[in-house]
Parts: C-alpha cells; structure tokens; sequence
C-alpha cells in the first residue's frame, strides 16, 4: 500500500511527462476499443461525388480521393497501426529475451555463433534489413510483423545476455546451484525476473519508435494493403495529392505522431522513474 | 597565533523537496597560521560539509548561513569571481579520491601545471621543472618520467601524490585535506602522513585535516576537533584530546581504537531529520543525566579545550576516581 | 595502432561475407520463379510465356543448382563483379557508381548539419541543467522522435515547396533541392545526438575531476573547454558512427520521396522491381559504407582517447 502511495506521490511532483504519456497511451487504448462507435462513416465506403473535401463540419478531417472519410479512416487505422506495433514488440522481447537469457546462461560455442549474428544484423540499418527481408516474404500486414521483428528481437538479445552472464557470476546464483536448483529452475526463479524489468523499461521505450518503423514500412508499401485503412498507407495515398489535398497527409501522420509521442513520453517517465540517482532523491525526502 | 581562517556558527542545511535538513549547527573553528587541524568524526557527521563549505563547493540546494573569514576577510558570501582568485593560490584543496580525481583524457604532469598556468602567465619550462621539482620532492618517478602519464597509468598511492602535489605546488597558505588515507593501502598511509607533515614544515601551511582516521590525526594534527551530528563537541590540543578526552563521544572513539581494545560504541548515530532533543548523543551516552535534554553549549575546560557537554566536571571527576581507584 | 586497424578491417570483411551470403540466400531462395519475377518485371505481365522463360534462365544462368549459383556469385563479387540488373540490364557496379555520390552528398549535408546543431545545443543544455532550454531540449527530442520522417518530408515539401515555392519539390537539381531532404534526414539524428552529448556531458560535470578543476581556480571557460568537452565527446564520436547507420537507413526513405539519385532510392527500386543483382549490390554497398565508417570512427576514437591508444584497442 505504501509503495503504491509513494509511486504516486513521485507522479505528482516530478513526473508531468509520464502523466501525459499514460494519458495519451490511454486515450490510443479507448480509441483502439472503441473504434467502430467512433466513426461516423463507414471507413471503406467510397463516393466518389465526396472526393477532396477539405476538412468542414461534416468530415473534420476531410475526405480522401475516393470521397473516404479521414477521421473514420484514421479511427479505424488506429487499430490496424497500432496492433501491429505492439505485436513486433512483444513477439521480439519474448524472443529477444530468450534467446539472449540462454545464449548467456550456457554460453560455449552456441552463444559465440549467436552474438556473431548479433553483429551482423546489427551492423545493417534496420530498414534496409527489414526491406531486404520484405523482399523475400512478400508484401502484407504479417509479413511486416515477421521482417521488423527479424531485426528487432536482436536489441532485446545483446540486454538479456549481457544480463545473464553478469548473474552468472553473482554469489547467490553460485548459492543456488550449490543447493541443486537445476539450470531451468535457475533460469525461471533468478534469471528471468532480474531481466525482465530492464527489457521492459526498454520495450516501453521502443514502442515508439517500433510504430514509425511499421509506419515507414507501410509508407513504402510493404506493409498492409489498400484499402486497408493503415496510418503509412494513407500517407503513401496522401502523397500524390498533397497539392490539392494536404489534410489527407497531414491527419494519418498527425495520428502517428501522437501515439508514438504518448508511448515515447511513457517510456522515457518511466525510465526517469527509475533511475537510481533520481529514485534516491526521492526516497531521501 | 594569528588567525588564518575563522568558522564562525556555521549552519548549513540542505532543501530536500520542501524540507531543510539541516546538518552543521553553529559549527565554530579557527585556524592559526601554519597549523593542523584535524576534524575527526564518523561518516555522515558533517566533517566533509565543513570542508566544502570553507571551499565553497557545496551544491545548489544548500542553505548556509554563518561566516567563514580568511585572514579577516569574508568568503562565504564574496563574489565568485574573487573567491576563485582565491582557490589554488591562497587556499587549495586535496581531494579525497584519488582514483577519480585525476582527469583521465590529460598528462599528469599538466594536469599539475594547469594550477600554476591557470594563475599566472609563466614559461612554459619553468613551469615544468617546478612540476617536476614537485613530483620528485613527492618521490614520485622523477626526471620527466612521470609528468607524460596518464592518471590510469598510475597506482592509486601515485595518484594520491600528485593530488598532493597540486594542492602545494602554487604554496597555498592553507590546505584542506579531505581524507587522505581513505583510498590508501595500510601500509602506505604512515608515507602519506609524513609527506603532509613534511609539507608543513617545509612550506608553513596551514591544514584543515578531514578524517575519520584517529591514528593519522594524532601523528600530525596540531589540533582536533570532534565532530558528532553535525557539531563540535570536542576541540583541543592533540594530545589533550587523545590522553584526555571528556566528552562521552570522544571517550567512546579512542576507546573503540584498535589500539585502546577496540571497544565499539552502542547504538548507532541519529539520522539527521530525527536528532534527539538537546544532547545530540544523549541516547547513547552513559553520562545522561535530565540536563542532557536541554540543548548544549561549547564550554571551557581547561585551557584551550572546550567541549559541548554540561556535565564535563562531573565527567572529569569520575574518570579521576577510577584513576585513584 | 597498425594493427588495431588491421584488425579492424579484417572483422569487416567476415561481416561483409556473412551479411553477402545472407542477402543472396534470402533473396534467392524468393517463393516464386525468378525467371517470371524478372519477365515481369521489365516487360509486364503479358510477355509471361514457355519461351521467355527459357531464354531469361539461359541468360541469368538461373538453371544451375542454387548453391553453384552462390558460389559463382561470390567469386564474382570477390573480384568486383556485382552482376547485371534485371530490371536495367546493366551492370550493377556502374549503376552504383553513379549514385554513390549523391547519397554520400545528401549524407553527409544532413551528418554535418545535425552535428553543428546537436553538439552545442546539447553541451549548452546540460551547463544549464534543468533550465529552460534543457527543458526545450527535452520537448524537442521528444517531439522529433516520435514524428515519422516521411511524414516530415512531406509536410515540408507542403511547406516549402508547394505553398511557399521556395524550394523545389524533388529531384537533384541545383543546390536549393539538398535543403529538404537533408534537413529531414537530420532531424532524427539531432535528436539522438543531442540527448547523447547532454547526458555524456551531466555525466563528466558529476566528475570528481571536475570539482579537482574547479578547486585549481581555473575560469570557468577553461574548466568547460579544457576537462568537461575534452572528456565528454569520445563517448559522442561512438555515437555519431552509428548515427551513420540511421543516416543511410533514412535516405532510402528520404530519397524515395525526394527523388533523389542516390543509393537508398535505387534500393527501393530493386526492391519493388525484384531485381535480385541489385538488392544485393545495394545491401552490400551499404553495409560496407556503414562498416568502413565505423573503422573509421575506431580510429578517431584511437586518437583522441590516450586510454584506447594505450591498450592497442581494448576499450576499458
């Protein structure tokens, strides 16, 4: 109860950032949830006497070259945009983690072959890997899942390792053992919760980013297809009319910019949060 | 003795929040010229905040109030313009670790020179045999041999010698000394002890010596105060303090000296946001008695030894009893 | 330091045979028939038949077992021959040649742009901790990494180009057409690079060296300049190589939408079109551009850290 009250008390006085951040990540929640009792159009009706209203009353954010409506697009896109996001983050943590936690924990040959792929992909730019792959799997909203989590889980990997081989040496493993815990009992009940907490502070930290490379991808097409209502495609859409229909970029990258803000203010809240210079600060009061 | 630097009720507390903790109360002290001081206490009872304070390098969210006057003059407060006119020509410093005082991107040898270039306009080879006149008068490898190193090239005792020789080499006439055997090996800590007194001798500073070390501060201290709580409780001549000790807490430090039978104290210090009323160390003290609960003055003892505790003559009656007994 | 450089060249040239090797087999091993993938490609779906087939795996030697394939192809790369386009039917070299320099312009117009930006505004900010512009800083860096750098590209273009017609929408023409796309490839970079300096700098200002200087009397200029910056920036030149990664993954964006010549459009182009030679040509030349500044950084950081110089490389 203390704790909680305590977690609080720090919100209140330091942390107008993480506020904000959970409150924006909220909001992208209900929306997400909520989408369909949102829109007031339906996002994939086309009328073509509708096409390019700038926004007015009745379409806020106007409407697309096919008379669409952008707010009911960018609504239902939410769904779309920000599933995938959250899904290349938490399949590359899991993956990430474990593969980096065993690759640590038993080290050899297995671990030197695994960190020498860690480099290589490392030594690519994500997006230039990311298309390479795209290449190979084709074009579509699961294969974009597949190809940014090729290149993703590795960050999660070099942390979980670089973790586990530190607890490799900690006493109290070295007390465990010695009492028989076998090496999946170690792994679940010492190595496991001692990680997690960083690979989370990183996974709220690269929500963020991971939604502009999902965004990005799509932009240039790889990602989910039209008509599908997807932040990056309405963009891509937006691009060869941005003489007379600006609004049609402007809203979708708007909708970006603002999950990937509320999700960036959270992670770096929280990392603030947890900071060991900070949090003593705090404690001392 | 002339006054080389005088502490006058030094208070100084820190904003944490929106509340003050205050750790110095009324901390008052001087220094002669040419004499050590040495401030002994435990960790966290204030010594190092004195130190700072006379150096000015406390950090923002503190609260000072008092004076601290070098040779007459005010420093607490002067602009910090002129007060850094002071630092390394008149009053100068030698740090407590010596592992990370030493900027490791550049030479030591420069390093110890910046002192005298950041000051004055000199050749630059004058500038550099007095370095090296310095490192050999610190027995440090001589002849330019040392002055191209970088700190981490060095051990830790080296580090700690060319810490010293910034400290001496612009002849500062006063020296604050912040624990110089805490990152030292045992038996390097006698060497250390030597190469302080030796600088007084040799160049007539004066030293304000932070330690918790009893043993280097009765090998070299001139005088010592005892810091408990963020006060002094007990001031006076060396040996005075060591042979005659009247405040309960000094009592309780030398007997705790390996040498005196390593008899440790009960209880442990307060916290500083939950000091007990009056006598700081009443909660702990044998001698408690109903005026222990009101708060406590620096009292004169005997010449030149003054101690903040209101029963100092009955303290010193008893401890004349069990002599005669 | 000879050998430190030696070394490090030589882990290059293992990276580049793997990333080689893992390119080729993951764009060779396409669902799909290359041979049709490549008809399509340059002459549209109609020209699809028996005979067209043929001729295209007689003339990209597609009819070999993939593994004879992997091994002619590397011989070839060994010796500087990257294959012919599909899609252009022209040496994948030459092609690359030519739009080697216009990504290295745009690069390194936004790499020294964001470098003469990032680095005072991120010393300042941490001087001034919790001020206001550490706060600004903080607001920027935030902003900046969460809007999509295509989508800043574009507003700009609506900005600059199509409301206030300053400056041309696309293309390579004339110095005004470097200005968009390389003020979009740097936005990102600055952030990054400005939070990176700032922390490196509150965590050499927490220095004991740092008071050391102080208690010297030096001024302050000197204090700043000669120990906080001296010491602040190694860790920053680490950090500015591997900007260059983001810089070259960004052009291929940034290119795309500005129709700027160089590599990372030409990419995308392979990409799109399936032209196997040049996504691989492509992928290598990146990656051997990121990997050899990255030596290059090595060295930087060699000369002015005295500790890596003294260890032959260790970093400690």
């Amino acid at each position: 109860m203390r704790q909680i009250r305590n977690f609080f008390n720090m919100l209140n006085r330091k942390n107008v950032i993480l506020i904000l951040g959970i409150l924006i990540t909220g909001c992208m929640l209900l929306i997400v949830i909520f989408a369909p009792h949102l829109e007031m159009y339906d996002p994939t009706k086309m009328s073509l006497e509708d096409k390019f209203i700038p926004p007015c009353r009745e379409h806020w954010f106007g409407t697309d070259h096919m008379g669409r409506d952008i707010l009911s697009r960018v609504i239902e896109g939410s769904r779309v945009s920000l599933t995938t996001a959250v899904a290349v983050v938490l399949v590359s943590a899991a993956l990430g983690t474990g593969i980096g936690l065993v690759s640590g924990f038993f080290g050899g040959f297995m671990d030197m072959i695994l960190m020498r792929l860690v480099d290589v992909l490392l030594a690519f730019p994500t997006i230039v890997f990311a298309l390479a792959i795209s290449t190979l799997l084709g074009t579509g909203q699961g294969n974009l899942i597949i190809a940014i989590c090729c290149v993703q889980w590795v960050r999660y990997a070099r942390i979980a390792r670089g973790e586990a081989i530190l607890l490799k040496n900690a006493e109290y493993i070295e007390a465990a053992k010695a009492i028989g815990c076998s090496n999946l009992q170690l792994l679940a009940k010492y190595f496991f919760p001692n990680v997690i907490s960083k690979i989370l502070i990183m996974v709220s930290l690269d929500i963020g980013s991971i939604i502009l490379y999902c965004a990005s991808l799509s932009f240039l097409g790889l990602g989910a297809q039209p008509p599908s209502p997807d932040w990056g495609v309405m963009i891509s859409d937006g691009k060869n009319y941005m003489q007379y229909a600006p609004w049609m970029t402007l809203f979708p990258g708007l909708a970006i910019a603002v999950s990937a803000l509320g999700f960036n203010m959270m992670g770096d809240g929280i990392r603030d949060l947890l900071d060991p210079r900070m949090r003593e600060a705090v404690q001392s009061e | 003795m002339k006054d080389l630097l005088q502490v006058k009720d030094l208070n100084v507390g820190f904003l944490v929040g929106k509340r003050e903790v205050q750790v110095l109360r009324n901390v008052s002290f001087s220094i002669g010229e040419g004499e050590i001081l040495g401030v002994i206490g435990e960790t966290g009872c204030g010594k190092s905040v004195t130190g700072s304070a006379v150096l000015r390098l406390l950090p923002e969210n503190a609260l000072v109030k008092g004076e601290i006057l070098y040779k007459g003059k005010e420093i607490l407060y002067m602009e910090e313009e002129n007060y850094r006119e002071l630092r390394g020509k008149e009053i100068s410093a030698i740090p407590q670790s010596p592992g990370t005082s030493l900027n490791p991107m550049m030479k030591v040898g420069n390093q110890v020179a910046e002192c005298i270039t950041g000051k004055e306009i000199r050749k630059r080879e004058s500038v550099r045999t007095a370095v090296n006149d310095i490192f050999r008068r610190l027995q440090l490898p001589g002849k330019d041999r040392c002055y191209g190193n970088y700190p981490w090239e060095l051990s830790g005792g080296m580090c700690q010698r060319v810490l010293i020789g910034m400290g001496m080499i612009t002849h500062a006439r006063l020296l604050i000394v912040d624990e110089p055997t805490k990152a030292i090996d045992w038996a390097l800590r006698k060497e250390v002890a030597d190469i302080l007194l030796r600088l007084k001798q040799e160049m007539g500073c004066a030293m304000m010596m932070i330690t918790h070390d009893i043993g280097v501060a009765s090998y070299v201290a001139d005088r010592v105060a005892v810091m408990y709580c963020g006060e002094i409780v007990e001031v006076g001549k060396t040996e005075d303090i060591l042979h005659h000790p009247i405040h309960p807490y000094t009592r309780g430090l030398i007997r705790a000296m390996p040498a005196n039978g390593f008899e440790v104290m009960e209880g442990f210090m307060p916290s500083f946001s939950d000091l007990p009323e009056g006598c700081n160390f009443c909660t702990r003290c044998r001698y408690r008695d109903t005026v222990c609960s009101r708060p406590q003055e620096m009292e004169e003892a005997d010449a030149g030894h003054w101690v903040r505790c209101r029963r100092w003559g009955e303290i010193i009656k008893s401890r004349e009893e069990q002599l005669c007994s | 330091m000879a050998k430190y450089i030696v070394k490090r060249l030589g882990v290059v040239l293992i990276v580049l045979w793997l990333v080689s090797t893992l390119t080729y087999f993951m764009v060779h091993v396409t669902p799909g028939d290359t041979a049709k993938a490549i008809i399509v490609s340059v002459y549209g779906e109609d020209a699809v038949s028996e005979e067209t087939l043929e001729r295209v795996r007689d003339k990209f030697d597609l009819k070999k077992p993939v593994y004879m394939q992997y091994l002619e192809w590397l011989k070839d790369v060994a010796t500087g021959h990257l294959g012919t386009s599909y899609k252009y039917d022209k040496p994948v070299l030459e092609m690359l040649a030519i739009r080697v320099p216009n990504t290295i312009m745009l690069g390194g117009a936004a790499f020294l742009l964001s470098v003469i930006i990032a680095l005072p505004i991120g010393i300042l900010s941490a001087l001034r901790h919790n001020g206001i512009l550490d706060h600004g800083v903080r607001g920027f860096v935030l902003l900046t990494s969460s809007f999509p750098s295509f989508w800043i590209a574009l507003i700009l273009i609506i900005i600059f180009s199509i409301r206030l017609k300053l400056l041309p929408v696309s293309g390579m023409t004339g110095a005004a057409s470097i200005v968009l796309p390389a003020v979009t490839l740097s936005v990102g970079m600055i952030a990054t690079t400005t939070r990176m300096m700032r922390s490196s700098m509150l965590d050499v200002l927490g220095q004991d060296y740092m008071t050391v200087a102080k208690l010297k009397g030096l001024k302050p200029g000197k204090i700043i300049w000669g120990h906080a910056i001296r010491n602040a920036i190694p860790p920053i030149v680490t950090v500015l190589g591997l900007q260059i990664g983001h810089i070259l993954g960004g052009a291929v964006i940034v290119e795309n939408i500005f129709s700027w010549p160089g590599i990372g459009a030409l990419f995308i182009d392979a990409v799109n079109a399936k032209d196997l030679p040049m996504i691989e040509g492509c992928v290598l030349l990146i990656t051997f551009g990121y990997a050899i500044v990255n030596v290059i950084v090595d060295i930087i950081y060699a000369c002015i850290d005295p500790r890596v110089r003294y260890t032959g490389g260790e970093r400690a």
